[in-house]
């Protein structure tokens, strides 16, 4: 090849690159087939998470939220005449490569009012591109970084990490232990509530015989199980990912007692769950386990339209009662109806219109009806009134950070279910974050 | 067009520039040099995490939520160029340890573990830079530079990026196609020959290693401030590979089939994939975009082993030596 | 002191499942001088195998030795359709590193999309306690370590004592002239594949039960552990891949115990650099020295 059609070629590929993307950035693509509704076309939530690497499963677990909202607000009458379709888009498990996927859907999506999104992996680096697209993101990560955020089209309905940490401290002192161990993983997600449940323990006057921080994904624990178990605590208040949990118990089992633990929602999720349960045996993980989550009452009715929608989702989630009593499907959920009934009350798919009304659909006011479900409050809207909805998460309140703090319940898997067995109060975690 | 479809373009240039400029220092070092550098993507981390430090102000200003070592607030273009620096600085430390007389291979999983023990301080050193969460907030020069909306913005810093990539391609063509070149190619074709000419081939890689070395930083500095954020997940061993492959399907050693890898590979392949009209579980879709870029990369090794555009090989006639036979680049041996 | 042995004793256990995956990649890579990424995925795939058996209702054991059969045939099979074919049509040593992770790649997420993201553990009993002096380890941990010796041992013994096993070392060593003496070279090198891949294939599954759970990419993600235990004992040593793996194994427990659980893996690695900057062959003296990729 001589230099000019060198150059060409070289030209040629980079030109290709770049129209290829602007070719697909501009069509007026709807994903993946939704029922394009009555006369008008539908409107896009994405599912913005990881399905594939490591925590590929992340992703099902949002989807998991989103479809069955997606189920009730269709079979009510949409949004405004719009059908609504959930999009998965792959986040891809790296802020890298998460901000060109973002993009693209931002590109492509002429019909995206909003996202599930904002995994731990990437919420840093993706959450500014969606403020600035002002497409409303409704995030689960639990990073301080969120705590006094000032996007303002950013919303978290679970509480921040740091309150989930001193809410197990509070559990625990609550249950009545008095030796108390910490075990958290050194990765991000766990070393949000790190912090506050270590403080919490000793501001309680608990006693801390161990507090450990392991590499995650090592093929053994034995010494930190050893120096663990020596310490003899009554309880371990832990957060790790399933991989590294499993290892972990696994060992600890081995030589001798698993104590009780207090686990978050990170344990309630079917892949810790199973991971956890095949590594140790799930009677005795179940026999255990005390996990400390936001309260969402089981038979509340936002909890029942969730469970059944989901049950009836069968064909986007494959065998979807695996995610009944993960919290974060269900504040998905929570979210994608809040979104909905957000735009019912501005008259308004637009993003950067209907984001000022999720408060105002969320937050307590005098003359505000409580709603359970979408059909509720849309039938409500459209007769001008002003309504609350109370979700299967609870009452979602929002801060002027767009922060909503949850009440916390201990639960246990007892019969094939989560009960709640007590609750933690506001007082009892203010006690324990030391204010 | 949109301002959405704008951002889309403006990351995807943004993304060819840093892949260029990261896959033009892999070839010099890799492809001209023969310098098998598994570590590379730690020089690009490294050149991100000390443009992230010396933009961002000491850690309570910025968020209060994140520790890192220091905060220094500077104005553009010193982030950058402190950037460059510290990734030259840190390729002459590992080069004058690893570069010695050793088996190629040797070198290259000596370098392998360096980036991967690199990857293990990062993330268990809470104080050096916030750990696996990594730093946020990381601002982008061009806002300093105009105080315009933020579309206008990021074409500045697109722009400012195609510069950069166009003075780092200057420089690759100056050294690759001309004296100096021949010698670095001697070194990774018949380095017995160089040194019998009175050329020190330790040198020279060691000079390609720091050159290289202080591209990768600054392919990481540009990709920190674009992007905001830069965690341990971005730069896990592995992505070395992504950048060798895209030096291979290139063709390496020749400047501008690198470059044409680059952007091929780093990120026409992963776009082009999320295009396919394929519906359906979005576990299988996702999983299905690795195999196609797994399956189109081994098509193009056996395709055409030698690159897309492959190093120029003088052929020299003469009357009483037949013509050399026409030798494949150098991926073939 | 009773920490320490305890750690010791921990670091053999941990070190057995590395040594048998170490001894595996070391091996393919002296006598192929392919940089095999892909090896992972393919002790992956052997866990997979040994748990759809056990789940079937076959012994764990039973399932490791099927499975590690699995992993040879697959490894062989690899080579000749895929890797040979490359080597053959000209790429080198490099070429084949991106060649090896391509496939490694194209597995891992075929696997991922076939059984999903989930986790998955075996049906085994721990077996009973042992105690030692001054830690406990099961039955189960303790089969694995005889396994591993045995292994290993065996792998050495035919190195060293089978006419296929100095065919190898010979191949290893100067292929030009084991072609030259006669030596079947694509024999041999299959083999060395099938050899490497049955250590795989046992290696994953080891490390499955070690670890109590796994997905579809656990074994890349301790591919590096293994890649450095064998670096660290000298790449293409056997018996250097098990000192390798005793070091790495050892050392990480005892930075556990007496530093900082979190950077253990710091101090095991940053043994590996040390040693590898003084001595860059690693601790045990080569079967080769430079030559080509063998055909």
């Amino acid at each position: 090849m001589n230099a000019r059609q060198r150059l060409s070629t070289l030209a040629i590929g980079l030109a290709a690159t770049v129209i290829v993307a602007a070719c697909g950035s501009s069509s007026n693509s709807s994903t993946t087939g939704g029922a394009s509704g009555s006369k008008k076309g539908t409107v896009e939530i994405a599912v913005f998470h990881d399905f594939s690497g490591p925590n590929a499963a992340y992703g099902p677990e949002a989807a998991a939220g989103c479809y069955p909202a997606e189920r009730e607000i269709n079979t009510a009458g949409g949004i405004l005449g719009h059908m609504l379709t959930c999009t998965p888009v792959d986040a891809k498990g790296d802020p890298a490569d998460a901000v060109p996927a973002a993009n693209r859907m931002i590109a492509t999506s002429s019909s995206l009012v909003g996202v599930l999104g904002g995994g731990t992996d990437d919420a840093t680096a993706v959450v500014p591109l969606f403020q600035q697209a002002k497409i409303p993101i409704f995030s689960t990560t639990g990073e301080a970084a969120f705590d006094h955020t000032s996007a303002t089209y950013f919303w978290r309905i679970l509480s921040p990490d740091a309150a989930q940490g001193s809410a197990m401290a509070a559990a625990a002192k609550k249950l009545g232990f008095t030796r108390v161990a910490t075990l958290f993983g050194n990765d991000a997600a766990a070393q949000g509530s790190a912090p506050t449940a270590i403080a919490g323990v000793k501001h309680l006057g608990l006693d801390l015989v161990a507090n450990q921080t392991v590499a995650i994904a090592q093929p053994s624990y034995r010494t930190e199980v050893e120096q663990l178990s020596a310490a003899r605590p009554e309880v371990i208040v832990t957060e790790a990912d399933p991989q590294t949990s499993a290892t972990y118990f696994s060992e600890l089992s081995q030589i001798g007692q698993v104590p009780k633990l207090i686990t978050d929602p990170v344990s309630q999720e079917p892949t810790w769950r199973k991971a956890v349960g095949g590594a140790i045996g799930t009677g005795l993980l179940n026999k255990q386990d005390y996990a400390v989550v936001a309260y969402s009452p089981p038979n509340a009715p936002a909890y029942q339209a969730f469970t059944s929608s989901l049950n009836a989702s069968a064909k986007q989630v494959p065998q979807p009662s695996q995610w009944n009593a993960d919290l974060y499907s269900v504040a998905d959920y929570d979210s994608v109806i809040l979104m909905a009934l957000a735009m019912d009350a501005a008259h308004s798919t637009s993003p950067s219109v209907y984001n000022a009304y999720v408060t105002k659909v969320s937050t307590p006011a005098p003359g505000a009806t409580v709603v359970h479900t979408y059909a509720a409050g849309r039938a409500l809207l459209a007769q001008g009134k002003r309504i609350q909805y109370v979700g299967a998460v609870g009452p979602v309140v929002f801060n002027a950070w767009h922060n909503a703090g949850n009440a916390f319940a201990i639960e246990r898997y007892i019969n094939g279910n989560w009960r709640v067995t007590s609750l933690v109060t506001a007082a009892e975690i203010r006690a324990a974050s030391g204010t | 067009m949109s301002a959405a479809t704008q951002y889309y373009i403006a990351t995807i240039l943004v993304y060819i520039c840093v892949d260029v400029i990261a896959c033009w220092g892999l070839d010099l070092q890799f492809g001209v040099t023969g310098v098998l550098n598994f570590a590379f993507v730690l020089f690009q981390a490294v050149g991100a995490y000390t443009a992230a430090m010396l933009s961002l102000g000491p850690s309570s200003t910025s968020g209060g939520f994140q520790q890192y070592l220091v905060g220094l607030k500077l104005p553009f273009p010193l982030p950058i160029l402190g950037a460059m620096l510290v990734g030259a600085a840190l390729s002459g430390v590992v080069g004058l340890i690893t570069l010695r007389r050793l088996r190629s291979d040797y070198q290259a999983m000596v370098m392998l573990v360096i980036s991967v023990v690199a990857t293990v301080i990062a993330e268990s050193v809470i104080g050096l830079a916030n750990g696996t969460a990594g730093l946020a907030l990381i601002p982008n020069p061009a806002q300093s530079l105009s105080s315009l909306n933020h579309e206008t913005q990021t074409w500045v810093f697109v722009g400012l990026c195609a510069v950069l990539t166009l003075i780092v391609g200057i420089v690759m063509y100056a050294l690759v196609y001309s004296p100096y070149g021949r010698v670095l190619r001697g070194v990774r074709e018949n380095e017995a020959a160089i040194e019998a000419m009175g050329r020190n081939s330790t040198k020279a890689r060691l000079q390609v290693f720091v050159i290289g070395g202080m591209f990768g930083a600054l392919s990481g500095a540009l990709l920190a401030e674009f992007i905001g954020a830069w965690a341990p997940s971005e730069w896990v061993y592995p992505e070395t590979f992504v950048f060798f492959t895209a030096v291979i399907v290139g063709g390496r050693g020749s400047v501008s089939g690198v470059a044409l890898g680059a952007a091929l590979v780093g990120v026409g392949v992963q776009q082009a994939v999320q295009y396919l009209p394929i519906g359906g579980d979005p576990i299988v879709l996702a999983s299905l975009e690795w195999i196609i870029t797994g399956v189109l990369t081994l098509t193009f090794l056996w395709v055409r082993p030698q690159g897309l555009l492959p190093e120029r090989r003088r052929r020299f006639r003469s009357s009483t030596v037949p013509p050399a036979r026409a030798i494949d680049g150098a991926v073939t041996s | 002191m009773a920490l320490f042995t305890s750690a010791v004793g921990f670091g053999v256990v941990t070190a057995a499942i590395l040594a048998i995956s170490a001894v595996g990649f070391t091996l393919q890579f002296s006598v192929t001088n392919v940089f095999n990424l892909a090896f992972g995925s393919v002790m992956t795939l052997s866990g997979f195998v040994a748990y759809w058996l056990n789940q079937g209702g076959m012994s764990i054991w039973i399932a490791m030795a099927i499975a590690g059969l699995c992993g040879g045939v697959l490894s062989m099979l690899v080579n000749e359709l895929l890797y040979a074919r490359f080597i053959r049509h000209g790429l080198n040593l490099f070429g084949m590193v991106i060649v090896t992770i391509s496939v490694g790649l194209i597995t891992d997420h075929a696997l991922q999309a076939a059984v999903g993201p989930s986790f998955f553990s075996y049906n085994a009993p721990p077996g009973r306690a042992f105690h030692f002096a001054d830690f406990v380890l099961t039955g189960q941990e303790l089969l694995i370590v005889v396994i591993a010796v045995v292994l290993t041992a065996l792998t050495q013994a035919g190195l060293r004592y089978t006419r296929l096993g100095k065919a190898m070392r010979g191949l290893s060593a100067n292929p030009a002239l084991a072609r030259a003496c006669g030596i079947p070279t694509r024999r041999v090198v299959a083999l060395a594949w099938f050899t490497s891949g049955v250590l795989a294939g046992v290696g994953g599954v080891a490390l499955f039960l070690d670890i109590s759970t796994f997905t579809a990419t656990t074994g890349s993600e301790f591919l590096i552990l293994i890649i450095a235990a064998a670096v660290l004992g000298g790449i293409g040593s056997p018996r250097g891949a098990v000192v390798g793996a005793l070091l790495v194994g050892v050392l990480t427990e005892v930075g556990a115990a007496y530093w900082n659980p979190e950077l253990k893996d710091v101090l095991a690695f940053g043994v590996l650099i040390a040693v590898l900057l003084i001595r860059p062959q690693g601790l045990f003296k080569q079967l080769a020295t430079e030559r080509a990729i063998v055909r």
